[in-house]
């Protein structure tokens, strides 16, 4: 499953079903579908409502901060790190699918997990590593004497970092593309005179654009609404600049104001892609067995891109475990209090588990309406609750806090709050894994069921919900892993005195205490890791062994976004 | 489910007057179907795709709801403008094309899943009805390790099971190959046969609507332009249309002359299966591809002339070229075969007469 499948306002042209014609009835299921909509709709609206109408206008204060500036750092930051993850990924696919590169299958599985590493702690690893006074210079020093080295935080480091982060993003659906592309088509390009390379340019290339398209959309994303890692190393795009405007101006409506900027550069974002998604047809080869293309002999390139690889998976997974291995490690034999609060963690356990439990309560219904149900209504509703995918959690987590003041005043500062904004956030998440899997439920088998005398319920209790159970669990334990790792939202919502590991590891790295950090971030990306390593696998073993398989969820990185 | 109203007894399932329109759709999907199904009979209904076949049995299985219109089941209303009986009260047994058994239940668990909670009597029920499509000993398995003729049994067995008052099969042969299609088919005829259960088929494939069914039914843009045992469908088809579904043909103007109808083809004897025509009523003349004969003609000024041929072993097929430059295609016997560019003499047999129907006007 392609990411444009999981938004409709994304597909090109409205299908049939859209078409206006049938006056929905509304069942309890749209009714539940219209309450999810609301709640995830209503405090976003409230904020444009609220700055627009508020003492001074919008377009004043939108003015007075230096809005212009920040726009530019936060696109020049965006278009950085979606050109550098697209610049990585695309070759890392290619070698680890087509060619005869050492240790192929191992790059093919680590080269993803640098998805389960939280943006906070990326950026904590890049100060201790390559910050002033770093590991990386005291080791420069020691060997050759040298007491300066460049110096990474703002724009350069950011961007490194962020890199790093999201070619995941980009890598999982070009893989997972290139698996499916039929051969005959490049053998055909070769057959006709074509040397490999320009195969590659002139038919490979052109067929992956929207597998690049989709990724580099969720690159893009990503980077705009990344708070921990642009916060850590001091480079204010607009999450930052919301976070600093909340936390200390009076005015909390500049912040407002901000976050909406912020929002409409996002949903710009989606426009464009929508826009340049153009005429291109989406290819999608036949079921059926696809032959396992020929491979690629590397020849004398086959250790520089060993090298390639190894760099990538070095950078991106292996040194920063490593780096936080070495400070947890440093900090106990000096005996700093290097130690876990225990509430911390169970804090982070219970809030994921509420999340995941109750955004998946929300997405089911929507789901189902989505796939069995298809109207305007429902489709709306689909649209709106996707609005999770689009909105930056800083953004969210503003919008509710206004909405939580004025109108949910008995649950603001409560832990009720914060679930919402996890709901809201991750809603697509939940919603898409599930519609995945309600997809490939074959609606003929629950009709089956019908006429072999089986009412509505008993169908959906003992045919449609066992076979969507793996969709719903993955769903869920999606959404708790995005909790796990979830920052900004956590640090605004969450009630005073109330940590989790991820605003604990924040906080300690915001005032340079990296030893006490260092463990509870190695907790997070253990804990977040081994159930996210077993969801990505999965998928990996999967769908290398039959190429033509029915995607899991997992294959839509989608889901992961945060 | 009270049965208010009695139809004829013999009549298990019937449409009257049905019509059902898709929502958004701008067409009706079935406009004014009427049709009426004898108890035990096998029917099969043939038509194009888009001619509302398939609507027509998912109305009846309660899937789809309709606006006008009756049908009723084993003599009971099940669906009206204002009434509609959910599918599981039907008592009607559905077959998929793609056979839509339960993938994370066992052979065993599928074809019990209509039967009423597990006895002893659901047991050996399961054993009868997987003895009947042959595949007993297979209980345990899962449906993806087997193959596609075994899991349309299956599908088959687990429609049975629960003893429907009717068994409707959706294309229940059209994923398998050939080969496998004409066994598969002759099966599961002996089987609803033999068990006696009244069928509805549905179709896009002549041969086996004719071959399978003891009545058909030609459905053409949402209704059954005609009902009857194949072979009459087949000699006294009601319209140039129906002809041309149940048997391949080209439809050549012709002209009433005494007991010929004369065409650029040649001259033919005819059957007016709409009753009586006068001498010189224009007509469209059916020349069916497999009803034909061929003789190699030596004189001057004959003018069909073979010009394209394709081998198929038994049979040739040969492409003929008329004098208006059109191509009508006949099927023979491979014995002797005709050179390109031979002219030929096309007939009837005396036993197959030309089918011809008062012209339509064109558009």
């Amino acid at each position: 499953m392609t990411i444009q499948e999981n938004i409709p306002l994304l597909t090109a042209r409205p299908p049939a079903w859209l078409r206006p014609g049938r006056a929905p009835r509304l069942t309890p299921l749209h009714l539940a579908g219209i309450a999810v909509a609301a709640l995830v709709a209503l405090p976003v609206i409230y904020l444009v409502v609220r700055t627009f109408s508020g003492d001074s206008s919008a377009a004043e204060l939108i003015f007075r901060t230096r809005t212009a500036e920040i726009l530019f750092r936060s696109i020049l930051l965006v278009a950085i790190v979606t050109a550098g993850s697209i610049a990585i990924a695309v070759p890392m696919a290619w070698l680890t699918l087509r060619t005869d590169l050492p240790l192929k299958r191992f790059w093919a599985v680590t080269s993803v997990l640098p998805l389960v590493i939280p943006s906070f702690i990326a950026g904590f690893v890049a100060v201790v590593a390559l910050g002033p006074r770093g590991m990386l210079q005291g080791l420069l020093d020691t060997l050759f004497g040298v007491d300066r080295i460049p110096d990474m935080f703002g724009l350069p480091g950011a961007s490194f970092v962020l890199i790093l982060l999201t070619f995941p993003y980009v890598l999982i659906p070009v893989r997972a593309s290139l698996r499916r592309m039929d051969p005959s088509m490049e053998e055909m390009a070769r057959g006709l005179g074509r040397g490999s390379v320009r195969t590659f340019a002139t038919i490979t290339l052109p067929l992956l654009r929207p597998a690049i398209a989709a990724g580099g959309l969720l690159s893009a994303l990503y980077t705009l609404s990344d708070f921990g890692a642009v916060s850590i190393l001091r480079y204010e795009t607009f999450t930052w600049a919301v976070f600093l405007q909340y936390e200390s101006a009076f005015d909390r409506s500049i912040a407002a104001a901000l976050s909406l900027v912020l929002v409409a550069v996002a949903l710009g974002i989606l426009a464009v892609d929508v826009a340049t998604r153009g005429r291109g047809r989406y290819h999608r080869t036949t079921v059926g067995t696809v032959r396992p293309p020929r491979q690629v002999e590397l020849g004398r390139w086959r250790w520089p891109a060993f090298g390639f690889a190894a760099s990538v998976v070095g950078l991106s997974l292996a040194a920063p475990l490593a780096v936080l291995v070495f400070w947890a490690a440093r900090g106990a034999s000096r005996g700093e209090d290097v130690g876990i609060e225990w509430s911390t963690v169970l804090n982070s356990l219970q809030a994921s588990g509420l999340a995941a439990v109750f955004t998946t309560l929300a997405a089911i219904p929507v789901a189902i309406l989505a796939v069995r149900h298809r109207s305007l209504l429902t489709a709306a509703i689909d649209l709106v609750t996707h609005l999770g995918f689009a909105l930056p959690g800083i953004a969210v987590a503003l919008a509710l806090v206004f909405f939580g003041i004025n109108v949910f005043t008995p649950i603001y500062q409560t832990r009720t709050l914060l679930v919402v904004a996890y709901v809201v956030l991750f809603l697509p998440a939940a919603a898409g894994a599930i519609k995945a899997s309600l997809m490939q439920v074959n609606p003929r088998i629950e009709e089956a069921a019908r006429g072999l005398g089986k009412g509505p319920w008993q169908v959906t209790y003992r045919i449609t919900f066992p076979l969507v159970l793996p969709g719903i669990l993955a769903g869920a334990a999606t959404v708790f892993l995005l909790t796990m790792k979830e920052l900004p939202a956590t640090l605004i919502l969450g009630p005073i005195g109330f940590k989790t590991l991820s605003t604990q590891i924040w906080g300690f790295t915001t005032e340079a205490f990296f030893a006490r950090a260092a463990v509870p971030a190695l907790v997070l990306v253990i804990a977040s890791g081994i159930p996210a390593a077993f969801l990505l696998l999965r998928d990996t073993s999967t769908s290398s062994a039959s190429p033509a398989n029915t995607e899991t969820v997992t294959s839509d990185p989608g889901n992961l976004t945060g | 489910m009270a049965g208010e109203t009695h139809t004829q007894p013999t009549d298990l399932v019937t449409l009257r007057d049905v019509s059902a329109t898709y929502p958004g759709a701008d067409t009706p999907a079935l406009n004014g179907m009427d049709l009426a199904v004898t108890e035990g009979e096998f029917l099969a209904i043939l038509g194009p795709s888009g001619s509302g076949k398939t609507t027509a049995l998912r109305v009846i299985a309660g899937f789809e709801r309709i606006q006008s219109g009756e049908i009723h089941i084993n003599g009971n209303l099940v669906a009206a403008p204002n009434r509609h009986v959910d599918p599981e009260r039907r008592r009607v047994g559905m077959v998929f094309q793609d056979y839509a058994l339960f993938p994370h239940l066992t052979v065993a668990d599928n074809v019990a899943f209509g039967l009423a909670k597990s006895n002893g009597s659901s047991d050996a029920r399961v054993g009868a009805v997987l003895d009947l499509v042959n595949l007993a000993g297979y209980e345990n398995r899962y449906p993806h390790e087997l193959s596609g003729g075994q899991q349309q049994r299956i599908a088959l067995a687990r429609s049975l099971a629960p003893e429907p008052v009717a068994l409707l099969l959706d294309e229940p042969f059209s994923n398998l190959d050939r080969q496998l299609r004409s066994t598969l088919r002759r099966q599961v005829r002996e089987i609803v046969k033999d068990h006696g259960t009244t069928s509805i088929l549905v179709t896009h494939d002549r041969e086996e609507a004719l071959g399978i069914a003891d009545r058909v039914a030609v459905m053409d843009e949402g209704r059954v332009i005609q009902v009857g045992a194949p072979e009459h469908l087949y000699r006294n088809s009601a319209t140039a249309d129906v002809a041309r579904m149940v048997g391949p043909a080209d439809t050549v103007r012709g002209r009433i002359a005494g007991p010929w109808v004369d065409t650029e083809a040649g001259r033919f004897r005819y059957h007016s299966p709409t009753g009586p025509l006068g001498n010189g009523t224009f007509v469209d003349a059916v020349l069916r591809v497999h009803d034909l004969e061929l003789g190699p003609w030596e004189a001057e000024g004959a003018e069909r002339i073979v010009d394209y041929r394709e081998y198929q072993g038994e049979f040739t097929e040969y492409g003929i070229r008329l004098p208006s430059g059109r191509r009508i295609n006949v099927r023979r016997r491979s014995i002797a075969p005709l050179d390109m560019g031979t002219k030929v003499i096309i007939t009837a047999p005396f036993d197959r007469p030309v089918l011809v129907y008062p012209e339509t006007p064109r558009g």
